[in-house]
Parts: structure tokens; sequence; C-alpha cells
């Protein structure tokens, strides 16, 4: 267990780092947050829903929202991918498990996108305790079980250092 | 006899619980005297950390604390401005891991819970800490940085470095952004251990279980020379 948490030291400092750094941020983060929102409007418009996306701005009639940090869901998958490549596994495990994992997070991202424009206009005082609590411990909450399902598919053989109890 | 629910479904379904209720708890019962303590601590130790800067941290409408600093260096009749500090973001990791935790099968969970929450506290400072590092440094520094601009009445006393004040925008998001998530459920890995492993266990129980009730191939039937 030491090992892993600090592998998971290590690599979370060496990716959360990466993200931040401003030439990151702003060729790879910043285009990534706008094909979310995109893909936010996409799956509104695909329902019959009237939408404007603009960048990362996404406005419905009544309401508009901007996806900054947080709403774009890196920080979660980043979570998840320093939590998989801390333990001790197959790197074909590992991979697969990265790509479930930013398919995982970034799916229940995109219903939270939806779920807290729509809930601006149906009730907009409660716009920002869902968006910061109730969110947070959904994602969270999804975090946790994509590693743990991870963690059930994984040979016995390649977990030598498995958590002792 | 019944079959014991899978651990995986029996933490969901905990969580599902515990989590609202855990939230709740903290909402209404604990967010509050947990905000007037860390008001009271930056309070304590801002001469300290930022002598030149803070007049004196306050708790006003049940909603945030405000950071009083030296005037601003402009033709304002302000005396002093205050900051935003939020102190219900950082607080929020507590609700999220007695949830979980609550939600975990195992044994001492009252134990669990204590071991979690003072690994906690000291990153809910921690947290606080970053945040008013940051908006002291937005402030000073008056030059938007991540997702925050600047307020409109500002010091240009103490400019930070370009490197410094890309730090404490890190510090903020690490407040703000990661650490919300990233230590509650670092302290719930930490703390249930045997319930992790009885996951990977589990795992390859079922995966047993699932290849032993396979129809076994049947041999090659061997070609009968007699036969033509």
């Amino acid at each position: 267990m030491r090992r892993f948490l600090l592998a998971f030291a290590g690599i979370g400092l060496l990716l959360y780092g990466t993200v931040y750094l401003p030439p990151v941020r702003e060729w790879i983060i910043a285009p990534f947050t706008d094909g979310l929102t995109a893909a936010a409007g996409g799956t509104i418009a695909l329902f019959g829903g009237q939408v404007w996306v603009q960048g990362n701005v996404l406005t419905i009639p009544g309401f508009s929202v901007r996806i900054l940090d947080l709403c774009n869901g890196v920080e979660a998958t980043l979570l998840l991918w320093t939590a998989m490549l801390a333990f001790p596994a197959p790197w074909r495990y590992r991979l697969w498990g990265l790509l479930i994992g930013v398919s995982g997070v970034q799916v229940l991202n995109l219903a939270r996108i939806i779920s807290l424009v729509y809930l601006g206009v149906w009730k907009p005082a409660w716009f920002h305790w869902v968006h910061w609590y109730v969110w947070d411990a959904l994602i969270l909450v999804d975090v946790l079980l994509i590693f743990l399902l991870w963690l059930r598919q994984l040979p016995i053989k390649a977990t030598p250092h498995a958590p002792a109890a | 006899m019944r079959r014991p629910l899978d651990p995986l479904l029996r933490l969901l379904l905990g969580a599902a619980a515990g989590l609202p209720a855990c939230l709740a708890f903290w909402w209404w019962v604990v967010r509050e005297p947990l905000a007037q303590g860390l008001a009271q601590a930056t309070n304590i130790v801002s001469p300290w950390l930022w002598p030149d800067a803070i007049l004196g941290v306050g708790f006003r409408e049940q909603r945030s604390l405000l950071v009083s600093l030296l005037p601003p260096l402009t033709d304002s009749a302000q005396l002093f401005v205050t900051l935003p500090l939020p102190l219900s973001r950082p607080t929020v990791i507590l609700p999220l891991f007695w949830g979980l935790t609550l939600a975990t099968p195992g044994r001492a969970l009252l134990r669990r819970l204590l071991f979690g929450t003072l690994f906690l506290l000291p990153v809910v400072c921690a947290m606080v800490l970053l945040y008013a590092q940051f908006q002291i440094a937005l402030y000073r520094t008056h030059l938007p940085l991540l997702t925050e601009t600047p307020p409109i009445d500002y010091a240009l006393a103490l400019p930070d470095s370009p490197i410094f004040y890309h730090l404490w925008g890190l510090g903020r998001q690490l407040a703000v952004l990661v650490l919300p998530v990233v230590a509650p459920l670092l302290a719930w890995l930490s703390l249930h251990r045997p319930f992790l492993r009885t996951v990977i266990l589990g795992g390859l129980l079922r995966r047993n279980v699932r290849a032993a009730r396979k129809p076994p191939v049947p041999p090659a039937v061997p070609a009968d020379p007699e036969a033509r």
C-alpha cells in the first residue's frame, strides 16, 4: 500500500503538473473543453432541444453555462488514470483501464453538464449546490466504481503488491 | 441460503444512501461550526503567513469568510478591501469520505471514520490557506489567471513573479478542483485495504467460477482407418 501511495503521489504530481502547463492548457485542454461543449450541445440537439454552442459556452433558452476547469472532467479522469497507473498491473490492463476510464468519466460528465444547464432554467437557486456538491459526490463514486471494477478484472499474478489487510 | 450481495453492489447501494445523508448532515449541522473554526484558525495563522497583507479574517452572513487587506493604492475611498474565502468547498471532503466509509462493509466503523477525519482535517486547512494565498496573489498582481479575474479595486504593491503567480494558481486549482475528489478517495483507499482485497479476490473467484461452468471441449474423434 505504501508503494501504491508513493507511486500515486508521484504520478499524480506529474499528470496534474503537466495538465496545468500553459501550453498544454492552451493546445490540449482548451480544445478538449470546446469539443466537450459541442458534444453536450449535440446531445441536447439530438433529443430535440434548442441549443447554441460558442467555444466553451453552452446556451439553451433561459440559461447559459461556460464550461471551465472541473466541468470538463479532466481532474476526475486524471485521478482515475493516476490510480490505475500507480497500481501494479500489466500494461495491457492499464491501457484498457485508461480507455474505459476516460469514457466512463466523460459520459457521466456529459450528463452532468446537460443536467446542470437545464437545472439552471428550472431551479437556478439549486444550481450552485448541485454543481459543487451533488455532482462532485457522483463523480467521486463514478471514479471509485470504475477503479474497483478495473481492480476486479486484474489477473491475480499481476498484483504481487496488492494492498495487504 | 441467500447469496451474499456483491461487495461492489453493496458499496454502490451504501453510497447511494450514505452520501446524501452525510452531505445533508454536513450542510445543516457541521458546516457552519467548521467554517467558523476555520475562520478562527486562519485568523490566528494569518499574521505569520501574510503579515503585510491581511488585517483580519471575518465570517459574515453565514456564507463566506472575508479577508481584509491593506488599503489599496488607488484613489478609492475604501480603507480596506475584502476578498471572499469560501469555506464550504474545503470542508465538503469530510462528508464525501464519511459517505464512502459508511457504505463500505467492514469492522471498526467508528475508528475508520475518526482516523479518516483526522487525516482530512489538515487537508481542509491546507485547502483554505492555498485559496487565501491565491486570492491575495490575484489581488496584488492583478492579472487574470486560470479561470479567475482579479477584483476591479486593486493594489499594485508587490506583484508576484510570473512563476510564483502560476504556482499560486496551481495551489488554487489543487484546493478547489483536485483535493476535493482526491483527498477523500485517498483516505478511503488507505483505510479500506481489506475491502480492496475482497474486491480483487472476488473478481478472481468469479472468473474461476465462470471458467468452471464452461462445458469442456470434447476431444477430437480420431479418424477410423477402417471406415473407408
